[in-house]
């Protein structure tokens, strides 16, 4: 039974992980905090529920190159115009466009929950516990994905040119790097990683709705502030919440997941920045 | 218009103002808090709590919830000290979300299912505390707490380093919030006659907070026009239909863009007449 909601904990998790590496893109790439990200995993299941019928691939790849848009989208729409502004009116405008984009995909793919096919039909037995094909196929792409990701910004040049808009917008174009290009380059692939978690969290949960996904997202948001924006430890924390998560769940109960969850995230955040200061402090 | 549904409205409003008032004070002191869901929990339980007294206990509720949603807003503001930006928004919405899962897990709001309550008459009452919060904000507003606030939005560290009492101005601005918000979920449960962990959520949080940052904080115009906007929200759903969320964010949207350009606009002309 432990390996069972030690296993249903890592797959909500891994999504934990995910929106909160989507965030941190942003943060990352341009020093602003984008509220509209639990809105780009929805994005990503949108394609789910327009295509139902269609190969997984065509509908993992057509969810990320929503997400991709729908992060352009926010990124000049919401952010580009207010990045000399305070953060307080990042958040604002961020929030507003969460809250255009979420209307948009409920306006286009439905506002109900609704189950999605799983891309693979067997069952894994792994120690006393049993995972279904959607579960297994969840918990390995989000694992997956995670993984690339804190690689590409990491080790790789993208990743580089990415952190180095976040460090220096302005400073970039003295070194030939086109600032608008940095920027639209770390709004797309947050995007597109925001979209991927999203397919991913609705192959684990099975059925779900835009709704369901945004709520799951502004945890991850959460998440990825206790952690300080750092790639590894966000995907670690966001995996840590989804263990206790789904302890509290087995052992106290439904309700007590969410409030377990917060309580350590609030804290979390509270201690971290009283610790640092720096970018997440004011003073 | 019938009776009942200028009752409605009038009741609506005065949550409506309320709530927007938990929004605006601590973004006026630059802060963006999400909490205002977990302050409408609080006055939910007192309104739980307390049904018997005179009115049906819907003064004694307003009152305690007022008092409660005070202390919890210090409290969360000494917690908070010097914590702005991200980190602010996040843990005030973990305050929020939480508040809403111990109503869930505790079974005091009836768990999911949510809990009948006596109806009562809160006209009077919900009149009577928004008229009250009204006064609240014009004195908060014409006093050199609003100057102290402002410099503490704009300019964080020149305020620290000018001896202001950061602290004692979070804790205020914070305090009145909770009482403000908690008050309005004290009114808004008792309205309904039933308690609801659901409607003190995220979602309704950021329904609020958008109307509060669509109308402005400098003036308290802004107020007013944001609880006017939060009562308004339900008839624009009806009429906008599927489109509700993109026809809300993009007004905010919207509305952010024309004060920057206002901004920028300023700056140029005071730049030339300068110049």
């Amino acid at each position: 039974m432990v390996e069972q909601v030690l296993l249903s904990g890592l797959a909500t998790g891994a999504i934990l992980g995910l929106a909160g590496l989507a965030f941190a893109i942003g943060v990352l790439g341009s020093r602003v905090y984008n509220l509209a990200t639990p809105e780009l995993l929805a994005a990503g299941v949108a394609a789910a529920f327009l295509f139902p019928a269609a190969p997984w691939w065509l509908v993992a790849v057509l969810g990320s190159l929503a997400g991709g848009v729908a992060g352009l989208a926010v990124g000049w729409g919401a952010i580009r115009p207010f990045l000399a502004q305070s953060p307080v009116w990042h958040l604002a405008s961020t929030l507003a466009a969460g809250t255009m984009l979420l209307g948009v995909i409920t306006a286009v793919a439905g506002s109900e929950p609704r189950r999605v096919a799983a891309w693979w039909d067997g069952d894994v037995a792994i120690g006393g516990a049993v995972l279904a094909g959607g579960q297994v196929v969840g918990l390995g792409a989000s694992l997956l994905l995670a993984v690339l990701v804190v690689l590409v910004l990491g080790w790789t040049g993208l990743g580089r040119i990415i952190r180095a808009g976040g460090d220096r917008l302005d400073a970039t174009g003295l070194l030939g790097l086109p600032g608008w290009l940095l920027f639209s380059l770390a709004m797309a692939f947050a995007g597109m990683v925001a979209a991927a978690g999203g397919l991913a969290g609705a192959q684990s949960l099975g059925t779900v709705s835009p709704g369901i996904l945004a709520i799951l997202g502004l945890k991850g948001l959460a998440v990825a502030t206790a952690a300080g924006f750092r790639p590894v430890p966000v995907v670690l924390a966001g995996l840590g919440i989804g263990v206790l998560e789904a302890g509290l769940a087995f052992w106290l109960g439904p309700a007590a997941r969410d409030l377990g969850s917060w309580t350590v995230l609030g804290i979390a955040i509270l201690l971290r920045t009283r610790q640092e200061g720096g970018i997440l402090g004011r003073g | 218009m019938g009776e009942a549904s200028l009752t409605d409205l009038t009741v609506r409003w005065a949550v409506a103002l309320l709530a927007v008032a938990s929004v605006v004070i601590p973004l006026r002191a630059g802060r963006l808090s999400l909490a205002t869901g977990g302050f409408m929990a609080i006055g939910g339980l007192v309104a739980i709590a307390v049904t018997a007294g005179p009115a049906g206990g819907v003064p004694l509720a307003i009152v305690c919830a007022g008092i409660l949603g005070g202390a919890g807003g210090a409290v969360l503001a000494l917690a908070a000290h010097r914590v702005g930006g991200i980190a602010f928004a996040m843990v005030t919405l973990a305050v929020t979300e939480a508040m809403r899962a111990l109503l869930l897990a505790s079974g005091l709001a009836g768990g999911g299912a949510g809990l009948r309550l006596p109806q009562a008459d809160v006209v009077p009452w919900a009149l009577g505390s928004a008229l009250a919060f009204l006064v609240v904000l014009v004195a908060l507003w014409r006093s050199p707490l609003a100057g102290a606030w402002d410099l503490l939005a704009e300019r964080p560290r020149l305020a620290v380093s000018m001896g202001l009492p950061v602290r004692w101005l979070e804790v205020i601005s914070l305090a009145v919030a909770g009482s403000a918000g908690a008050a309005a979920g004290a009114l808004l449960t008792r309205y309904r006659g039933f308690a609801d962990a659901d409607a003190f959520g995220a979602l309704a949080t950021i329904d609020v907070t958008l109307a509060a940052i669509a109308s402005g904080v400098d003036l308290l115009l802004g107020p007013l026009l944001g609880s006017v906007l939060v009562v308004l929200l339900p008839e624009a759903g009806r009429v906008a239909g599927v489109w509700r969320g993109v026809v809300l964010g993009g007004v905010v949207l919207a509305v952010l863009l024309a004060r920057l350009m206002l901004e920028r606009y300023g700056r140029r002309t005071r730049g030339s007449l300068s110049g």
